[in-house]
């Protein structure tokens, strides 16, 4: 299975590269010496014209033939270095993949921040604060934002601000209360009537790098009452990236708008340095996505990806980069640098299409170049056997002229060492040509294992979202109120749950259900008021004490994947009085593996744990399509990701496969799914093109066998 | 006398070089009606044309094609051939103590295309009379390929 080493596509491709320059080298050498050799034959041969005419003629033929083979050698020198940019770029492609992995997971990530702000500033507790103005309901405000930061467990801090500036409210540190704060620009632009988002500073009263969430507290008129500010702490985003498990040599970073290094995998780079330096950081400020091949500060070679985010959903962005900086070994390098995407409209719906495109070139192009030095390596190797008749042809005259002859033949001896040499060369370099074919089916192969993981990473972190959702809102007083007197289809109830479902945009629906297993509140379909879902298993899990959280199925009225978050509402007794469910519309993880980076020709899906598919590209394939004979569970089960092959029952043909098994994030624990990425294997690696001649021989052998 | 050594299924065989006059890869082949099964057809050899004849086949081996595969241009009397063969190795002069004559066939006769055997340090390399070799009737090759056989296990 998969190993740091194996995976390292870098070392593979570049030690190939290095293979072939130097045995391009010996075979200079090798036609130099018999061009020299032949040359001074001919010379030899002309002199004693009438017993060795003939053998000045051979002489000048391998003479000719070495210089043909000097000139395919310099086109071979050519080639080489052709691929050896070429393989610098694919791994920068590769590079500029995992930046958009990384960047795709931190705008998710935000997008539930930029959420959960807004969501808590229509708590109750935290509106009477700020319209009631009592130390009691400053209390109560802080209780209320303590619970929700321990449920969503990624803040550091959470605190309340009312008109005039001052912290009335706190999470955490009780001590902050009656700071002013009214001249921070996040406070001023919340109370604007705006969720404001803030780059990534280290917050002197939090004491901690955050990135502050704030959002205007409205009454129900719409008036603004003051702001809540939710301090993100930075160790989650830190987290994300540590857990992308870089390669040593690899340091990846997030820069802001300025460049400013804001997280990375070498943390005290954070806030002290600036990327703008590199050719790609500079791009990267300008919004630009793409990859480029340059020198670090100290000179060394780097194979770099941007990528420049573009929000998600509702959350715009804050123009921030994602940068996977390589560090190569001693290569000789030109530097390139190429824009793939110019994201300065951050409207622009995520979209996989650019990205699959620049990696599948990249591969493409590398297997094309192999192509023409395996056409070249052809043409050398022709011309090998040439000079070895040649030499053959040599020693025949130089054997005739008897006595005059023996200097000759040693010359033809000679000549024909050489020509057994260089033909060890073509060996050689048809040798590192097929392992490079393997290191770029391989990168391929890497990529299949990085995109299972990083999707599962996305999928995971997204349900630990939903389950942190409905503990939190499950608090909500105006809910524990109906159920604790078992009202029916309460307005109030009903229009906070609908401004949730529109705050978070992920959810069909939400419904609020009595103990009886009545629906008594619903977020969008009041229809359903009065349904009784006694016998559902998210009810019994709820009722039951637990956070309940189901498998992917698909509705048969809706013809939608759902899923069902259930948590039971519990009054100031702690005695339960209700249970809320969320439906999650798993179309948003459809949609997180139809953004996977993986080129075209290759799927990904999602697995329960029965090897079913329960997400996809493709809405017809979830629950229909299953991986059960492939054995992806015992292969998940022994690790956590990896790497197989298999041959698809239909048309024999070979695929390979990437998965990863779902360990859950946080306090979600997971339900033991699995991605898996399959791609079908390439068909045109196997069979070596023939060359006309070849095809030539072909048909005159089976004419010979047909006779014989 | 010296020969130029050559390979067929792996056994080295040689034709004296005076009968040799040079040594191409397998020529592009034009194949000609009426002719026996182990005659290919025909090759340009710059201004000449000449018959090729495979070697392998005459001796009723399965031939196979390989880029090592090439063409031993013979002088047969007044006529030049190609003789198809699967690799070349080099010209060879023996010492004369390697020499020895052609032994008896299975009946007793000598054979016919087989003019000499040279010993190497590692078997035996049949020197072959090609002209002979051609002009042998089918009994006499299938005699002979018994022969060899001895030839070779006795070495």
């Amino acid at each position: 299975m998969s190993d740091q080493n194996e995976l390292n596509l870098s070392n593979r491709l570049m030690e190939a590269c290095g293979g072939l320059e130097k045995s391009l080298q010996t075979f200079k050498d090798i036609n130099q010496k018999a061009h020299f050799i032949a040359l001074s034959a001919a010379i030899e041969g002309a002199r004693m014209r009438s017993k060795l005419g003939t053998f000045s003629i051979v002489a000048s033929q391998i003479a000719n033939q070495a210089s043909n083979n000097i000139q395919l050698s310099e086109k071979l020198e050519g080639l080489i270095g052709k691929i050896t940019t070429e393989s610098l770029e694919a791994i920068a492609v590769r590079n500029y993949e995992l930046a958009s992995d990384l960047i795709d997971k931190l705008d998710r990530n935000l997008f539930e921040r930029n959420c959960d702000v807004q969501a808590w500033a229509t708590f109750d507790e935290v509106k009477n604060a700020l319209k009631l103005s009592s130390d009691e309901n400053f209390e109560r405000a802080s209780a209320i934002l303590h619970r929700l930061t321990s449920i969503y467990v990624v803040y550091a801090e959470s605190v309340l601000l009312d008109l005039t500036g001052n912290i009335v409210s706190a999470a955490s540190n009780k001590s902050l209360i009656g700071q002013d704060l009214s001249a921070r620009d996040w406070y001023k632009a919340a109370l604007g009537g705006q969720v404001f988002v803030s780059d990534l500073h280290f917050s002197d009263f939090v004491k901690k790098r955050c990135v502050f969430y704030c959002a205007p507290v409205l009454d129900d008129n719409n008036t603004v009452l003051g702001v809540l500010c939710n301090a993100f702490n930075w160790d989650y985003a830190l987290e994300m990236i540590r857990s992308a498990d870089f390669a040593k040599e690899t340091r990846a970073s997030i820069i802001n708008f300025q460049g400013t290094v804001i997280a990375s995998t070498h943390e005290n780079q954070i806030l002290n340095d600036n990327s703008t330096w590199m050719r790609a950081g500079e791009l990267a400020a300008e919004n630009c996505c793409g990859f480029s091949t340059e020198k670090a500060r100290n000179g060394e070679p780097l194979a770099i990806g941007f990528s420049h985010t573009k929000g998600y959903n509702a959350y715009k962005g804050k123009n921030w980069s994602a940068i996977v900086a390589e560090t190569l070994g001693d290569v000789e390098m030109k530097v390139v640098s190429k824009v793939l995407e110019n994201r300065s409209h951050v409207t622009t719906p995520l979209k996989g299409s650019a990205n699959r495109i620049a990696s599948e070139i990249s591969c493409q192009k590398l297997l094309a170049t192999m192509k023409e030095i395996d056409d070249l390596v052809l043409e050398i190797n022709s011309n090998n056997r040439e000079v070895k008749l040649l030499a053959v042809n040599a020693s025949i005259q130089a054997g005739l002229a008897g006595a005059d002859g023996e200097g000759f033949s040693i010359i033809a001896n000679e000549v024909a060492v050489l020509a057994k040499k260089s033909l060890t060369f073509v060996e050689e370099v048809n040798h590192i040509t097929s392992s490079l074919r393997h290191a770029v089916e391989y990168s391929s192969s890497v990529r299949l294992v990085d995109a299972a993981k990083d999707t599962m990473s996305k999928v995971d972190r997204n349900l630990f979202e939903r389950y942190c959702d409905i503990q939190a809102w499950s608090i909500f007083s105006k809910l524990i109120q109906v159920c604790d007197a078992n009202l029916s289809s309460d307005a109030e109830a009903n229009l906070l749950l609908e401004k949730v479902h529109r705050i978070y945009e992920v959810y069909h629906d939400i419904y609020l259900v009595n103990l009886d297993g009545k629906v008594i509140a619903t977020a969008i379909n009041r229809g359903l008021i009065g349904q009784n879902y006694s016998q559902r298993d998210w009810f019994k899990g709820a009722t039951s004490g637990n956070i309940f959280v189901s498998d992917i199925y698909v509705s048969e009225t809706l013809k939608m994947p759902l899923m069902s978050f259930s948590s039971p509402v519990t009054n100031a007794d702690g005695k339960m009085v209700g249970v809320l469910v969320s439906r999650f519309n798993c179309n948003f993880l459809n949609d997180i593996i139809r953004a996977t980076i993986i080129d075209s020709s290759s799927k990904c899906y999602l697995l329960n744990h029965d090897s079913k598919v329960i997400a996809s590209a493709h809405n017809d394939e979830i629950h229909a399509k299953s991986f059960c004979d492939l054995g992806v569970g015992e292969y998940s089960a022994k690790d956590e990701h990896g790497y197989f092959e298999a041959k698809s029952k239909q048309g024999g043909v070979d695929q390979s496969y990437g998965f990863n098994i779902s360990k859950g994030y946080n306090t979600y624990r997971g339900q033991k799914w699995v991605t898996v990425t399959e791609r079908p294997n390439r068909q045109s690696v196997a069979v070596k093109p023939m060359d006309s001649e070849d095809r030539f021989r072909i048909q005159v052998l089976e004419k010979a066998k047909r006779v014989g | 006398m010296r020969y130029l050594s050559f390979e067929i299924r792996g056994e080295q065989f040689g034709i004296q070089l005076e009968k040799v006059k040079e040594v191409i890869a397998f020529p592009p082949i034009t194949p000609a009606p009426g002719m026996p099964s182990h005659c290919l057809g025909l090759m340009r050899l710059r201004e000449q044309v000449l018959p090729v004849i495979d070697l392998r086949i005459r001796l009723k081996l399965v031939p196979t094609l390989t880029h090592d595969t090439a063409v031993v241009v013979c002088e047969l009397g007044k006529t030049t051939v190609g003789l198809v063969v699967d690799f070349i190795n080099t010209v060879v002069a023996p010492d004369t103590v390697d020499i020895m004559p052609a032994p008896l066939g299975a009946d007793g006769h000598a054979i016919g295309f087989v003019s000499s055997i040279v010993r190497r340090e590692k078997g035996l390399t049949l020197i072959l009379d090609v002209g002979q070799l051609i002009s042998a009737s089918d009994e006499e090759l299938i005699q002979t390929q018994a022969a060899f056989q001895q030839i070779r296990a006795a070495a």
